[in-house]
This record gives C-alpha cells, structure tokens and sequence, in this order.
C-alpha cells in the first residue's frame, strides 16, 4: 500500500503542473488583461502600454510562465495583479473559510447522510424510505441559490433574527459568532449534498443487500446490524465514497453561488473575481488549492477502497 | 475624552475653520462621541491607491483617510478642505493656492506645500498611468511657492480649476507615501479625519478616529467600516437588523423598503450618474441625424425611468448635465413621438426599417436595462436592435470606445466640464459617439468654456453647447439617476452628496440609541 | 418485476414538461419580450395568470418557454458526459493493471481542474449562451461518470459471472459491454438521472451567475438572477422559475429511481 502510494506521488506532481499550464494558456486566450480591467473606462493607450510593462504583462508568455514557476518552487507565489497584496495571504485567508464551510457541510452529510441512506436501504419500500426518499427529492430539486434565499429569509429575517444575514466573523471573535455565521450557508450546501449522498448509499446499500455473500451471512444465522456493519457496508459505500470526494471539491470551489447570496468571502468567490480581472497569480494558485484537494481527496478514496474491499486488487 | 473635545471645540474659532457645528449641537456635545458606522456598498474596494481608483466605493475609503485642497459643497462649489484660499491669475492660467497651516498626517509629520506638489508631479507622470491624469486639467508645472503655498500653472486658461482639485484621484498624499506606489495599495499616508485599520480586498474597510485631525472636535465617531454585500437582498436583511447603520447605493426598488421601515430614513437627491446609448455618428445609420432624432423620439422617458430606476431619477434631454451641475441650464423635456420618429425614418431612406447591435455590459444592471427596454420602444420606429449583453471583462476588451452601439453609464463628476469632454471631446475625452469630426464648431465651444472666467458669460456658452448636444448629439440619455442611501435616524447629521461616493464624515455622530455593538 | 410508483408518477411528470416545453411557442399567452410597463410587478390575476416581472412581461409566457433550454441543457450535458465518460470507466475499470493507471491519471488532471473555473474558461473565451454553457457542463460531468462506472466495474471484475464468460471464451469488448455493463447499468441510470437534475441546476447556476444566457431571452436561471432584486416587492418572479426547476428536477429523479427499481429488480 506504501509502495502505491509513493508511485502515485509524481503522477500527482504531473497533474498540478498540466492543471497550471491550462489555466495560464487559458486565461491568456481570453480578451483583455489584468491591465485592462484595472483601469478600465479610464484607460488611454499609453497608460495601458505603461501598465502592462510594470506588471511584466509584456514579456513573451514562456517566459511569464516560467518566471512563476521558478519563484513557487522557492514559495514565492508573487503579488496579486488586482488587489496588489501577496497571492499566499489572500488565498490562505479565503481557503481557511472555503475550509471551515466544507468540513461544516461534509461532517453534517456524513453523519446523517449514510446512516440514513443504509435505513432506506433496509427498509425498502417501507414508509420509513419513502420519507427519506421524499425529503430528498425536495433537497436535490431546489437550487442551491433559491434555498439558499429562502433560508435568509425565513431564518435571518426580521421576523426570527435567529441567525446573522452574512459574512464571516473570526474564530478568534468567539466560537459561538463564528459558527452562527456558518449555519445558514452551511445549511444550504447540506441540503443538496445530503440528498445526494443519502441516494447514492441507499442505491449502492441496497445492491449489496441482495448479494450472494450477504445472503450467506444472513442464513448463517447473522444479526441485520452485523451484516449491514460488518459486510454491506465496506462495498455499499464504495460509491458514495467516491460521490464523497468529488464533493469535496465541489465544496471547495463551486459553492460559488451559495456565497455570494450569504457574502462568504471562499474561494468561489475568488476564483470568479481572479478570471474577471486576469490576475494570473491570483488564479493560478486558486486552481492549484482546488485541484489539489480534489486530487488528494480521491487519492484518499482510493486508498479507501482497497481498505474496504479486499477484493479490489493494484496490480 | 469629552471634556477635552468641548476645549477643542470652544478653541477652535480659528481662520478658515469649516465646521458646520450648530449651537444645539454643541450644547448636546457629550453625546455625540463616539461609536462605529458601518456602511455598506454592492461592489468595488479592490485598492485604497487615491492615485489609481476608479470606483465608488474606494472613492467613499479614501474621502476618508485623504483630504484634497478643496472639496464641494452641496451646490457643488469649491470651498476649502486643506487650502485656505485660492487666486487666480493671468485669466486663469496661474492659480496659487494658500495652504492651511497646522495640518498633520496620520504619522504626526505636518502638511507642507513639497507634498502637494510631489502628490500633483506623480498624478501627471505618464509613468504612473493614473487614469486619471487626463481629467486633472491641462497643467504645465507645479511648484511650491513657499512652505505653504503651491502654485499651479497651466497651458491654457483652466477656469474650473478648484472644482476640479476635489476630485478623488486628486487626494494629498504624504511625500512618503508616493516614492514606492505599491504600498499605496494597502497602506495610507494621509491627513484625513480617519486612519486605516484594516483592508480586505474586495470585501471591506475598516478605519479609526484620527486624534489630530485639523477640523479641531471631529470627527466625533470612533471609527467607520465600509463593508460590500454583493447581494442587495442579503444588504437589506442586514440593515434591518441593524448590523449596517447606512446603506450607500441603496436600489431604487428597496429604496420604499427603508422609506416604509420605522425609524429608518430613505433619502434621495438629485444626481448626474446616467447610463445613456451611443449612437456612432460616423457610420450609417447615425450618421444621419434624423435618424439620432428619430431614436430619441422613440422613447417615453417618464415610463423608462418608472420601469428601470422605479422614478427615481431626473428627467434627460439627450446631454449630460443634470441639475446636480452648477452649470445646469433648464430645457423643456422631451416626449415620445412615434409618427414623427417614423416620418424622420422615412425621410432618411429607412422607412423599411434597420437592424443594429446594441452591446451592453451586465454590470451595472442598467445598463442592460435600457437596453431591453429601449428595444421594445424604438421597434415601433423600424429599429430593430439585436441586443447582446456582455460580461464587464468581454465589453472592455471587445465593445467599449470601439464605435460601437452601446449603452455608456458615468458617475456624477464635479464640473460640467469634466463631464462634457469626457463624452464629446476628441482629445481631451473620449468622444464615444464619434460625432466631433463633424462637429467642431460645438466642439470649440467647449473649449472655450473652461477658459472663460466670466460666470455669465460660461453659463451661456455651456447653454449653447447643451441645446446643440440636444438637438444633434451622438447620445440617447434618458434620464439621470437619483443618489439614494438608506439610514438608520440615530445616524445625524449625514448630508447625501449629488455624488454619494463623495461621503463627508467629519461631522457625522450616532445618537444614543444606536445599537451598541462591536464594529 | 417490481410495479414502481415512481416510475409511473415520474415519467408522467417528465411527459408534461417536454411536451410542454416543444410546444410553449405555440401554447403561450403572451410573447416572451412583450412588456407592459404599466403592469409591472402585478401578483396573478386574470390578465397574467402567474404575475408578471420587472419589465411587465408575462411569467406564464417566459416560464414555459424556459423548459425548452433547460432541458435541452440538461439532456445535452449529460449525454455528452456519458458518451464521453462510460467508455473509459468500463476501460479502465475492467483492464486494470497500467491501462488503468494511466487512464485514471488523465480523468484525475481532467477532474481535477476546478470545474467552476472550467466553465468560467469555457464562456469568458467563447461567449455566454446556452450552447457553450452545455459544453462546459458536459465536460465537466465526463471526468465523473468515468470514475464513477470504473468503481462499480473495479468490483464486478473479479465476480463469477465475468470470470465464466471469460472462461467460455468470450472476447474483452464483449465482457465490457456485454456483461459489464448491463450490471453497471443500474448506479450509471441512476446517476445519469441525477446528473440532469444537477445539470439543470449547473445550467440555471451559471445563468444566476449572468455566465449563461443573456437577456432578454427566457430561462429559468436568469429569469431568477432578475427576480432576486424585487423579492421583496413581488416574490413571483422567483418562485414561478423556481416552481419550474424543482418540478422538472423532482420528475427526472422519481423517474429515475423508477426506473433503477425496475433494472434493478429484473
């Protein structure tokens, strides 16, 4: 399993660097630049020209690209072209929130999503299910900005001020304002990925209930929560391990929408502003942290896999 | 705290003092310091640089941090912020402006003629590529005169010169700070009646009282922070809650919210911000006037105005000066006439109607507003516009100053004059509508305006050149939006300005029963 | 064979809305960009029977003729998805071995580029419509369904009844597609059916975002990224859109559950 691992490592490495070089070639195809968008309606063709030499937005691209390679491999990840502070600072600040709402999210779906997934699975049919099933019909058939709204309403409103409208308050303001502000867009992402998760363990549940080696545990005369923990549950869960990482990457820079309705200050937020205004920097590292959680989160999962099912072989 | 500042206050009746202080306030001084406001904004506060933004929200920061030699007042004249006075001379061309002595930066070093200067040389140099540097004036040198006097000479007569040193990217910025430009991004070096605190690119600001200030006993509030709620529905639930004590750029639909919410306060004044359509007059089909003519016959400004800015707003002839400009000058309003707009069609050959693009950027939103709305109205008319909205980034790049048909939208400026030639000038702005090769005649009026010094004489010329926009100009302008903010009463004192970004603090307090909480 | 409501509720459900949508052109009270300005904003009544919006365009009009891009956007997506994605899953899920690796390697660059970004790329650079919104999402469904498919193969491999068929000698292309995949069939329908529902929802996301379709054109997303600025004056801009989506995605999903019902217990 070690060996693996570290074979893995540089495919790794590879991957980051192809994601880097898609996104610097990308970005450079799209109209404008980050001198443009600075100045914007304001901008006369020398004060352009100007701009651009400051910013090194001159030089030929090769050599951009290979100047930001060589100072990330010394930790320097350069100067936000838009907002003029360092990349790291900017990035580490949004990441640590994106951080905070993923796991949020993700601990709430794990908790409640598999256990209520496998329920549905054993009682299938039963009314029991039904409800799950309906419930998460309702949580996956509404868009994430819509509840997301109506939740503000309801919860932060006037009316029940039980919850803070938006932003962020730092963990070291108090826990209590710090998870208060969590909740609502938390709550918002549960919805959705709880429905999913708790159908994807409910479908792959229910497929390994009615195998052969399940049966046999069964006639051997197991009890129902030794074969769900004992058996079912190793390869039930494989696809709703592998829903589950992809989730993580979701969470950490799709939630796009959720945060603007609620104001967090993501990562989403920031990869959208990085691509509006071409700060290459800025976006560069926003793709690595993105990509490399989804890289390391399905890395994990594989792992998991040949830990749960020992009829997966790497050859 | 407060007994010192009733000293300050009683010492204070010094020479060009401006504190518009009014006895019943005085007399209520001890509650007046004091507390935090917090002020919202839907977007912007990308950099605190005086020298380099461009948005109302970094605009609103720095008025904060920053003074300027002069600032407007609420008819929109020059009066004095760190100069005490000013002459002109040789018919406008030289102007010497008398600093006020005692005036410290936030790090205790004192106001001296050198910073200006150095704040003025850097603004101009090409290497800055300030996007402002085009609308500072025609300005030939700066030069310090003594320690407290700074003299501006221009390359030709500049009569509008004090209005336009109020500008935001016109801020006094301290020698030190203008020697490495980059620390302007995050840093401050400034005389204003707050210092920063904390700076979050993109989603707020956060500044303290400046003991030292030189308006003596202001400003009473301990501190102020701007923060950006993307979404105005999240921005008004939070003002309800009183988490935000104003709300700056509130939207004319939620505008009857605050008015209808107990204890809140929507107000409104007349502005100059405006979103008007290009028509490119050196192409067909604009190029033809009656065409122009027949388009802004097409449009029924009152219901336009209903539909997209929810009334509020001031009524446009076609021209950029609102009556939030000193150099207004009234004309009579402008109907829709359909059957004419359609006879003037068909008197240019057009009468089986013309398909056009008309390109909008999707922020802000009315942009893309009138845009659908004006599609609806001028079909009538043989217009048939295929409409495409754009992102902010593609419109740069692709639409914007290329001759184009699109939908423009500028900001209240301080002088009628900076607006004008940033629309119709070829040089000295922009000239969108690509009408001034064929205009020269209007275009030398303008000229000549901002070197008259005659009152008179200038409001008669900015006349003229008003009727001739009106009557041939490459622009559809419907109507000027009103500034609107939303606050909570226990915020005094608060003036809106014609130009809400330009959001004077010095004198603001909180009442008693304002909500005592952590900013 | 188990009877299965669902199926039944869903597939009815799922009729109305495509019939609905093919004909909205035709069935609509109202042109889509007609406005009445004096009527902006109205709750239903029996001039607008849903209300209408900003502009005092009708919300009965422009909700029917948003399914047709909706679901042309969801459909579009995850076929492209799937054609693109099952292929390589069963590939690599079945040689194993270094195809797998290597194969696996690629759909891990692929997924692993943030497909918010992706999609931002995708319609800064070619423009904002439907159409380029459909190609991002496709793109960035695929990656996920190959690893999705290659799972559940990686777990049939080595079942009995793959090994008896390569016992009798059957060839590789055939084990795939042949016993394979009718037994990866059941998570794949039920993830595809998923995947439209969330597609619809990608879709109507980038137009709330103002990243798909512009106005004044009619879709579900966009018609609820203008809403949101008048919910307090009017909430039916909002929910009439949103009704929409969540009855479309509810119908997708019942239907696919039904239908997983059905494979499954056949």
């Amino acid at each position: 399993m070690a060996r693996y691992a570290l074979r893995r490592l540089p495919s790794i490495a590879l991957i980051l660097l192809l994601v880097s070089a898609i996104v610097f070639v990308a970005i450079h195809v799209l109209p404008g630049n980050a001198a443009t968008l600075i100045l914007g309606e304001y901008a006369t063709p020398e004060a352009l020209r100007t701009l651009e030499r400051e910013m090194g937005l001159d030089r030929p691209l090769v050599v951009q690209y290979a100047s930001w390679i060589g100072s990330v491999v010394t930790g320097d990840w350069g100067v936000s072209l838009a907002m003029k502070q360092p990349v790291a600072t900017v990035v580490g600040y949004r990441l640590r929130n994106s951080a905070f709402l993923a796991a949020a999210a993700l601990a709430v779906v794990i908790v409640v999503g598999i256990p209520l997934g496998t329920l549905a699975a054993l009682r299938r049919g039963q009314p029991l299910d039904l409800a799950i099933v309906t419930a998460t019909y309702v949580g996956i058939s509404i868009p994430e900005f819509v509840t997301g709204l109506l939740l503000l309403l309801v919860l932060a409103g006037p009316t029940l001020h039980w919850l803070p409208t938006s932003g962020y308050t730092e963990l070291a303001s108090g826990v209590a304002a710090w998870a208060r502000h969590l909740v609502l867009p938390a709550l918002t992402l549960t919805i959705v990925l709880l429905a999913h998760v708790v159908r994807q363990t409910r479908s792959g549940m229910a497929d390994v209930l009615t195998a052969p080696y399940i049966r046999t545990a069964r006639l051997k005369g197991a009890s129902t929560r030794r074969v769900v923990l004992r058996h079912a549950l190793r390869n039930g869960l494989l696809p709703t391990i592998t829903v589950l990482a992809l989730d993580l990457g979701y969470l950490m820079g799709g939630i796009v929408v959720v945060e603007e309705v609620f104001a967090y200050p993501g990562l989403g937020r920031l990869i959208v502003y990085a691509v509006q205004n071409r700060d290459v920097p800025l976006l560069q590292m926003c793709a690595l942290v993105v990509a490399s959680v989804y890289v390391l989160a399905n890395f994990a999962a594989d792992l998991a896999y040949a830990w749960f099912d020992p009829r997966i072989r790497y050859s | 705290m407060t007994f010192s500042r009733r000293a300050f206050l009683k010492a204070s009746g010094g020479a060009a003092a401006l504190p518009l202080l009014n006895p019943l306030a005085v007399l209520a001084q001890g509650e007046k310091a004091g507390g935090v406001l917090r002020v919202s904004v839907t977007f912007g506060l990308s950099t605190i640089n005086p020298i380099m933004h461009i948005s109302g929200a970094e605009w609103m920061a720095t008025k904060w941090m920053y003074n300027n030699l002069t600032r407007l007042n609420a008819k929109r004249e020059p009066v004095p912020d760190l100069a005490e006075s000013w002459t002109a001379a040789d018919g406008a061309k030289v102007w010497t402006f008398k600093l006020r002595q005692g005036v410290r930066f936030h790090s205790g070093r004192e106001l001296t003629a050198d910073d200006v200067v150095t704040t003025f040389t850097t603004l101009l140099d090409p290497k800055t590529a300030s996007p402002y540097r085009g609308e500072a004036g025609p300005i030939d040198r700066v030069e310090a005169v003594d320690k407290s006097t700074v003299r501006f000479t221009m390359k030709s007569p500049f009569s509008v010169f004090p209005a336009v040193t109020a500008v935001p990217n016109a801020r006094i910025v301290a020698r030190e700070g203008l020697g490495d430009l980059k620390a302007l991004a995050s840093h401050e070096f400034g005389t204003g009646p707050f210092k920063l605190k904390e700076f979050v690119p993109g989603d707020r600001v956060v500044v303290e009282r400046f003991g030292d200030y030189f308006r003596k006993g202001e400003p009473y509030l301990d501190g102020v922070t701007l923060k950006v709620f993307p979404d105005p529905a999240t921005e008004l639930a939070a003002f309800r809650n009183k988490e935000i004590d104003l709300i700056s750029g509130l939207t004319p639909d939620l505008f009857s919210q605050v008015a209808t919410m107990s204890g809140a306060e929507a107000l409104a004044v007349a502005g100059g911000t405006f979103a008007a359509v290009t028509l490119p007059s050196d192409k067909p089909p604009f190029n033809d006037n009656r065409v122009r003519e027949a388009l802004k016959l097409c449009v029924d400004r009152t219901l336009m105005l209903a539909a997209i800015n929810n009334g509020q707003g001031e009524l446009g002839v076609d021209h950029p000066v609102s009556s939030a400009y000193a150099a207004y000058s009234p004309l009579p309003p402008r109907a829709a006439d359909i059957p004419r707009a359609r006879q003037l069609m068909k008197e240019a050959g057009l009468g089986g109607g013309v398909n056009v693009k008309l390109f909008a950027a999707n922020s802000p939103p009315i942009r893309e507003r009138i845009a659908v709305v004006l599609k609806e109205m001028a079909q009538p008319a043989g217009f048939n516009f295929d409409v495409e909205v754009l992102a902010y980034d593609r419109y740069l790049a692709q639409v914007w100053n290329k001759g184009a048909m699109y939908v423009v939208y500028y900001a209240t400026r301080p002088t009628a004059d900076a607006i004008l030639m940033k629309l119709y000038h070829p040089k000295e702005g922009l000239d969108e509508g690509r009408w001034a090769p064929t205009h020269a005649n209007a275009i030398r009026v303008l000229d000549q305006a901002r070197e008259v010094v005659d009152a008179d004489r200038q409001r008669r010329l900015y006349a003229d050149f008003l009727k001739t926009a009106r009557d041939e100009g490459p622009f559809m302008l419907p109507f000027f939006a009103n500034e609107l903010n939303g606050k909570w009463s226990y915020v005094r004192d608060y003036r809106l300005s014609p130009s809400s970004s330009d959001m004077i603090l010095d004198d603001v307090w909180l009442a008693a029963d304002a909500p005592k909480k952590k900013a | 064979m188990r009877r299965s409501p669902a199926l039944a509720v869903g597939g009815l459900i799922l009729a109305i809305v495509l019939v609905l949508g093919v004909a909205a052109p035709w069935i609509v009270p109202y042109p889509t960009t007609e406005q009445h300005m004096l009527e902006r904003l109205k709750p239903p009544g029996a001039r607008f029977v849903l209300g209408t919006d900003q502009y005092g365009r009708d919300l009965l009009s422009r909700t029917l003729v948003g399914t047709r891009p909706a679901l042309l956007l969801g459909l579009g997506a995850v076929a492209l998805g799937l054609t693109v994605g099952v292929p390589i899953g069963l590939l690599a899920g079945y040689a194993g071995g270094r195809l797998d690796d290597v194969v696996m390697r690629v759909v891990d660059a692929m997924l692993a580029f943030p497909s918010l970004l992706l999609a931002l790329l995708i319609i800064t650079a070619l423009g904002a419509s439907t159409g380029h919104a459909l190609l991002a999402i496709g793109v960035a469904n695929a990656p996920g369904v190959a690893r999705i498919v290659r799972s559940a193969t990686l777990s049939l491999r080595e079942a009995e009844f793959v090994l008896a068929a390569r016992a009798r000698g059957e060839r590789h292309l055939y084990v795939m597609f042949g016993e394979i995949f009718p037994n990866v069939l059941a998570p794949v329908v039920v993830e595809a059916t998923l995947r439209v529902g969330f597609a619809i929802v990608a879709g109507a996301s980038l137009s709330f975002l103002g990243l798909g379709v512009q106005p004044p054109t009619a879709d579900w997303g966009l018609m609820i990224r203008e809403a949101r600025q008048y919910v307090f004056v009017s909430p039916w801009p909002l929910l009439a859109p949103g009704t929409a989506l969540a009855i479309t995605i509810v119908a997708f999903n019942l239907f696919g559950d039904g239908l997983r019902d059905r494979l499954g217990a056949a």
